[in-house]
């Protein structure tokens, strides 16, 4: 089977050759006919990738050893669940895993734009071969899953205990449809640029794309921040580690480039904003692959670099040259950003959102790349500066969210603006006031908490005139009719409801960041201790034996304001096939706060345990808020009703009304 | 003329913004990086400070105390040892790692105070499967 695996690469290899020679002589001569072949060998590439997946996921499942890959990352007691999440848990697997993504965003894009039988078709369709090629000379020629050992072991290693959670079935896949998706935007970038159709409208054509890459990133990107607070027994989600940044970083580029497809004068022809936003989220995405890969980052000293992170390397900067060439020869035909005549307008305010993206995104990079000259500097960045710089930048933002959607396209009216900032002022200065009376006194958290009303309220506030003005224009209930107009800007409220999620994750990162109480405690048999208003009463102690495994587990009886509310146990797996012990920790979760209990260490005779105890107040809004972004996004991406939508690729029927607070444009 | 005016601004807000904070964070974010043999030759003037010292775990010298919650152990590079005390929640990936990256201040008696632990991310370790 892993043979037929090896072929079945091979023979896709092959065919992605054949659609990148037979596109780019078919768009040479005008061929129509031979582009088509080309693009039809794309679905050929992906119906041979889609063999090699199901190879591979076959000798997982069968448990065939002697491939390589299936025994440094299975073993007999492996969970089924687990085994089929193998197929991403080592290198060569992923890689693979990425492939065969892109080899089925490539079917969908030249299925997307068969209808329109668009040179640009032709020409994003090379673009994305050639990417696809380079994955498939590395799975190939660097890092074959299907290679085999010249002998049998009688088991495998098995996946590291720390990836045996159910987030890690979820996270990593999804943070891959990410940075695989990121490709067809840049894909189509590079076509347009290609092909010199400078005046065609290109928003419509790359905004989906984008929004998907972009939702599946950030529910990634959370999901991975989850399993981090779930598994690592430490109490904290984010630890600025260089692979967090490596998706939090095209996600940020991202959010810029979603808003800069929001200024869309000039029938949404390609500027040279867009161009520079794709290439570098495209860029930032394979920078992420590099970082987690190569060990070249996070390495202290002995680490050897793999040779993967070279081509990654060579592959990124031959991105960046090509990008940067073909915008340079083809810059007589970009046009401008919005110009507008006033200062406060909504033009103004989505720059200065772009601006302070990239800056955010600039600091994150410089400090993830800081490590690079800490030996010869003898300095090292600590989290501080990424917690300064990310609260200094992203603050002003998250306010900007508030003022924005109240600003007018064509702008000038700065009174009529700061009449209608009137309520979300009053929300801000109410919440701050009460904070201020219920105790808190540091600055930081009131002010946070302020901003994050004061957006809230003005949100909420797009929701109700949406709500009021819906009735004059339907015969039916106002609600019904605010449904309907719900409907024909589906993007416009799903941008704001994905601002609402962006706020709760606010909440929860301030409240859990500035008010978290953390203890290390020790504990005789039915003694009890209180930490942060919860009395913990130990009550018992076992130790037994699991399957592969056995599992230490202490039982807490927990208190607050003398009554019972919960029974913690949190437990230590000794797995028989690892040395490593892996915390099980217990969480009492509340929408005020979570109790989190680990595990720390216990003495056989005297059963006195160790125990790690948190308080980290508002951190379950982090997982709510990512709930509400996917929510929000799916609702701006979630394409028209058919009849709504028949011009599908050529004009979105959602951009008609998007962003235009006051309906200028009329509605279908 | 203008869009161009208005990508020097923007791209100039950007690198102002970055500077600042990098040299702002420079003065209040940064640790000394050393090796053991590094860290011991600037005795006595690294004494207070804050330092950050990678370099291999000594594993017959792991013991952990329970009743204070502290882990002990001895950092080796080449011939050099340091001997370590950490208060604070042990990675559980510490069992098994050979690296280990600490931070705190190293005092006149001779131990390292560490009040931050960090060991290698657990994909990193890939086991080769051997006969």
């Amino acid at each position: 089977m892993s043979d037929l695996g090896f072929l079945a690469l091979s023979l896709a290899l092959g065919t992605t050759t054949y659609s990148i020679v037979s596109l780019a002589l078919g768009i040479r001569k005008g061929d129509e006919g031979l582009a088509a072949a080309g693009k039809r060998a794309i679905y050929a590439s992906a119906v041979f990738l889609t063999l090699a997946v199901v190879a591979l996921i076959y000798v997982l499942l069968a448990r065939d050893f002697q491939v390589e890959y299936v025994a440094s990352h299975t073993s007999r007691d492996l969970a089924l669940p687990y085994t089929l999440s193998a197929l991403w848990a080592g290198q060569e697997g992923s890689l693979l895993f990425w492939a065969w993504l892109l080899s089925v965003y490539a079917t969908a894009l030249v299925l997307s734009g068969r209808r329109a039988g668009h040179i640009l078709t032709s020409y994003s369709s090379l673009v994305v071969s050639c990417v696809l090629a380079f994955f498939l000379l590395l799975v190939i020629f660097v890092n074959n899953p299907f290679q085999r050992l010249d002998f049998v072991p009688s088991d495998g290693l098995g996946m590291n205990p720390l990836l045996q959670n159910p987030a890690m079935i979820w996270h990593p896949p999804i943070v891959y449809l990410g940075y695989v998706g990121f490709t067809v935007p840049f894909a189509l970038t590079l076509a347009v640029l290609l092909s010199g159709k400078m005046e065609d409208p290109y928003v419509p054509l790359v905004r989906r794309w984008t929004l998907l890459s972009w939702l599946c990133l950030g529910v990634g990107t959370v999901l991975g921040a989850q399993w981090a607070y779930v598994e690592l027994g430490w109490g904290g989600y984010w630890g600025w580690d260089p692979v967090e940044n490596a998706s939090l970083l095209p996600w940020l580029t991202g959010t810029a480039l979603i808003h800069s497809l929001m200024m869309r004068r000039g029938r949404g022809a390609i500027k040279l904003s867009h161009i520079v936003l794709v290439v570098g989220t495209f860029a930032l995405c394979i920078f992420g692959t590099f970082v987690t890969r190569s060990g070249m980052i996070s390495s202290v000293h002995a680490f050897a670099v793999s040779r993967i992170g070279l081509y990654f390397l060579a592959f990124l900067l031959s991105v960046v040259v090509a990008s940067v060439l073909l915008t340079f020869t083809r810059r007589s035909g970009l046009r401008g950003d919005d110009e507008s005549e006033s200062l406060v307008s909504r033009p103004t305010a989505l720059w200065v959102t772009i601006v302070l993206l990239l800056a955010a995104t600039a600091a994150i990079l410089l400090g993830t790349l800081f490590p690079l000259v800490s030996d010869t500097l003898n300095v090292a960045l600590t989290t501080d500066y990424f917690n300064t710089s990310s609260a200094l930048i992203l603050g002003p933002l998250i306010l900007l969210m508030g003022i924005c959607p109240f600003t007018t396209w064509k702008g000038g009216d700065s009174r009529g603006l700061s009449r209608r900032l009137i309520a979300p002022l009053i929300g801000a200065l109410v919440t701050g006031a009460a904070l201020l009376l219920l105790g808190l006194r540091d600055a930081f958290g009131v002010v946070a908490f302020s901003v994050c009303a004061f957006v809230i309220v003005g949100t909420l506030l797009q929701f109700y005139s949406g709500f009021r003005g819906s009735r004059r224009g339907s015969e039916g209930n106002r609600l019904s009719g605010f449904v309907s107009s719900l409907r024909k800007q589906r993007s416009r409220y799903g941008g704001y409801v994905v601002h609402l999620g962006i706020v709760m994750i606010t909440i929860g990162v301030v409240g859990s960041s500035a008010y978290k109480i953390e203890e290390s405690i020790t504990l005789d048999p039915s003694a009890m201790r209180t930490v942060g208003g919860y009395t913990l009463r130990y009550e018992e102690f076992s130790y037994l034996p699991a399957v592969g495994k056995d599992v230490a587990t202490a039982t807490l009886a927990v208190y607050e304001g003398g009554e019972q509310v919960a029974v913690l146990r949190p437990e230590k797996h000794f797995h028989h096939s690892s040395q490593q012990p892996v915390s099980e920790v217990a969480i009492r979760s509340t929408l005020k706060e979570d109790l989190y209990v680990a595990l720390t260490g216990w003495e056989d005779a005297s059963q006195r345990i160790a125990l790690e105890v948190i308080v980290s107040p508002l951190v379950v809004w982090i997982w709510i808020g990512g709930g509400v972004l996917l929510v929000g996004a799916v609702l701006a991406f979630w394409p028209a009703r058919r009849a709504e939508g028949a011009e599908d690729l050529a004009v979105d029927p959602s951009r008609a009304s998007e962003g235009r607070p006051t309906g200028e444009e009329g509605q279908r | 003329m203008k869009r161009k005016y208005r990508f020097l601004a923007g791209g100039g807000v950007i690198v102002a913004v970055v500077g600042l904070l990098l040299l702002t964070s420079m003065r209040s974010s940064t640790v000394y990086y050393l090796t053991v043999g590094e860290l011991k030759s600037q005795v006595p003037e690294i004494y207070g400070e804050r330092v950050r010292v990678a370099g291999h775990i000594d594993r017959d010298s792991v013991d952990w105390v329970l009743g204070s919650s502290t882990l002990s152990f001895d950092v080796v590079e080449g011939k050099e040892t340091l001997p370590v005390f950490y208060e604070g929640i042990v990675p559980d990936a510490f069992a098994q790692s050979e690296t280990v990256v600490v931070e705190g201040e190293y005092s006149p008696d001779g131990v390292f105070q560490a009040d931050t632990l960090v060991v290698q991310c657990p994909s990193k370790y890939e086991a080769r499967v051997t006969e």
